[in-house]
């Protein structure tokens, strides 16, 4: 297109709305006139076209009317006013998983200091077992039972230097003996009269003990059993049932069927059945499903339950 | 955590923007804007003084039936809160945005009004002073004029609504269609010279 002609038109438009008359503003370009004087007058008629006066009533009829659609469209819930709920939902989804993250951590932080006989032992030691059940490599749980053993050590030794009587079950190695007085793995283990030993046990033996903590700073054994093999015991088999069960003849320790209801896992009922052989909860809770079975179990064995199915080391 | 970052900031900013709204007279189309979006009705009705003439002419121009460009202004300004409140409005050019949302308006109209053609009275009914006859030629001379202006693009019409309508400069109407000036001057002598052509006809 010819830029000349376009500039020409372009001035002669803009020479028209300042208000100069087509002549004038065709004058300046007589060489151009023939072209743009058709589309200059065709500009005019267009000009005409637009009106001049705005109608009487037309700005505040509109206004009126958008005034009243801004405030339907105010009380309505649209745009932000429905953001802002859906944001509500998700403050409180956020809220909710963070509570149960952060709770369920806190629960697991509280319990890991707990010791037996307090509320949050039980969890602890249910969350142990989760942690076994899952791991399916038998080497990596191998090393967390050991550490669980070593948990129990020491949760022993804390109630012995705090002077709490507790039932305490635990793993270790023996490494003296001298008359009723035993150590195992550091701690002081009284054996006397009332101690049903299983089998002879040596110096050197790894040997798991059942009994309560004494105030005079020991452990007064209810029940020794040998570990000759197999991995390190892995769970504590509720020796306060074993107890119970086993019915000793002149035990020398009266239990607190009480505490024996606190150191039961209510969660733990797979672990019986997985490290017990389904037994070990026999004399506790019968299965209606199981015929005879299980009610032959109580009494009728001097072999504590949860040593029965592990690894026949008896 | 990231992301619980990211919705703390959000609620930080909204909670300031919630303190501290922008108000009015502080004259530029983003605090306008910003002023619309809480559907306040001092700065609708400020926004809507301000443009209502613009958008009426360009649109009456575009339609030359008052009523309807009475309905197709109302149903821009419409679209201008709707469109604030959910965040999809204009940042900066709410003037440019008028007239292109005013320009597709229209167009819809002109759609609706070829698929269901009737005569509209308003024209016939207009009386401005001048006598009965000179009124009569009046309205063929526009008639014809508005005929041949609706054969031409709907760019074309644009041009010439802004130009002519409005009385826009070369760079305003460039600024508002969002084209450099040359582009501006080649579109008005296209359509300045279709024009010419159909009413030779």
């Amino acid at each position: 297109m010819d830029k000349e002609l376009l500039d020409a038109l372009d001035s002669c438009l803009a020479a028209m709305q300042a208000g100069q008359t087509l002549e004038t503003a065709l004058g300046r370009f007589p060489q151009l006139e023939a072209r743009l004087r058709p589309l200059l007058e065709v500009a005019e008629r267009t000009r005409t076209l637009g009106g001049s006066e705005l109608p009487v009533g037309a700005s505040s009829r509109g206004r009126a009317r958008l005034l009243a659609q801004a405030a339907d469209l105010r009380r309505s819930t649209s745009g932000p006013v429905r953001r802002r709920v859906a944001w509500r939902t998700v403050l409180a989804s956020v809220i909710a998983v963070l509570a149960l993250v952060l709770g369920g951590n806190g629960l697991l932080m509280a319990s890991a200091h707990s010791l037996p006989g307090d509320p949050l032992y039980a969890f602890k030691r249910s969350m142990e077992d989760t942690q076994l059940s899952l791991l399916a490599d038998p080497v990596q749980r191998q090393a967390l039972q050991v550490a669980f053993s070593q948990r129990r050590l020491d949760e022993t030794r804390s109630l012995i230097s705090i002077g709490r009587v507790e039932p305490v079950v635990f793993d270790g190695v023996v490494a003296s003996r001298t008359g009723d007085g035993w150590l195992v793995s550091g701690i002081p283990v009284v054996v006397g009269s009332g101690t049903r030993v299983d089998s002879p046990l040596e110096v050197g033996d790894r040997v798991s003990v059942s009994g309560e903590t004494g105030a005079d700073g020991n452990v007064v054994a209810s029940h020794l059993a040998p570990f000759a093999a197999g991995p390190t015991p892995m769970r504590s088999p509720h020796p306060v049932e074993t107890q119970y069960a086993t019915d000793t003849p002149g035990a020398g320790r009266e239990y607190d069927p009480s505490r024996t209801q606190q150191f039961a896992f209510p969660t733990s009922e797979w672990d019986g059945g997985r490290w017990n052989g389904g037994g070990g909860y026999s004399n506790r809770t019968p299965e209606p499903t199981e015929s005879g079975g299980s009610q032959e179990q109580p009494g009728g064995t001097t072999t504590p339950e949860w040593g029965g199915g592990r690894d026949g080391h008896h | 955590m990231e992301l619980l970052l990211k919705w703390y900031t959000l609620m930080a900013i909204r909670a300031f923007d919630k303190a501290h709204p922008i108000r009015f007279p502080i004259m530029d189309s983003s605090s306008e804007i910003g002023g619309l979006r809480d559907l306040d009705p001092q700065a609708v009705s400020l926004i809507y003084s301000q443009y209502f003439p613009e958008v009426y002419r360009y649109v009456r121009f575009r339609l030359g039936d008052e009523l309807l460009s009475e309905d197709v202004t109302s149903e821009v300004f419409l679209r201008l809160l709707k469109a604030v409140r959910e965040r999809r409005g204009p940042r900066k050019n709410l003037h440019g945005w008028l007239i292109s949302t005013a320009h597709h308006k229209v167009m819809d109209a002109l759609r609706q009004k070829y698929r269901h053609p009737h005569e509209t009275l308003t024209e016939l009914i207009s009386f401005d002073g001048h006598g009965p006859l000179e009124e009569v030629e009046r309205r063929d001379t526009s008639a014809a004029m508005r005929k041949a202006l609706l054969r031409l693009t709907g760019k074309q019409q644009h041009v010439l609504a802004l130009r002519f309508g409005e009385g826009c400069s070369l760079e305003e109407t460039a600024a508002l269609m969002n084209k450099n000036v040359n582009a501006v001057k080649a579109l008005q002598f296209r359509a300045l010279s279709a024009l010419q052509r159909i009413l030779d006809a």
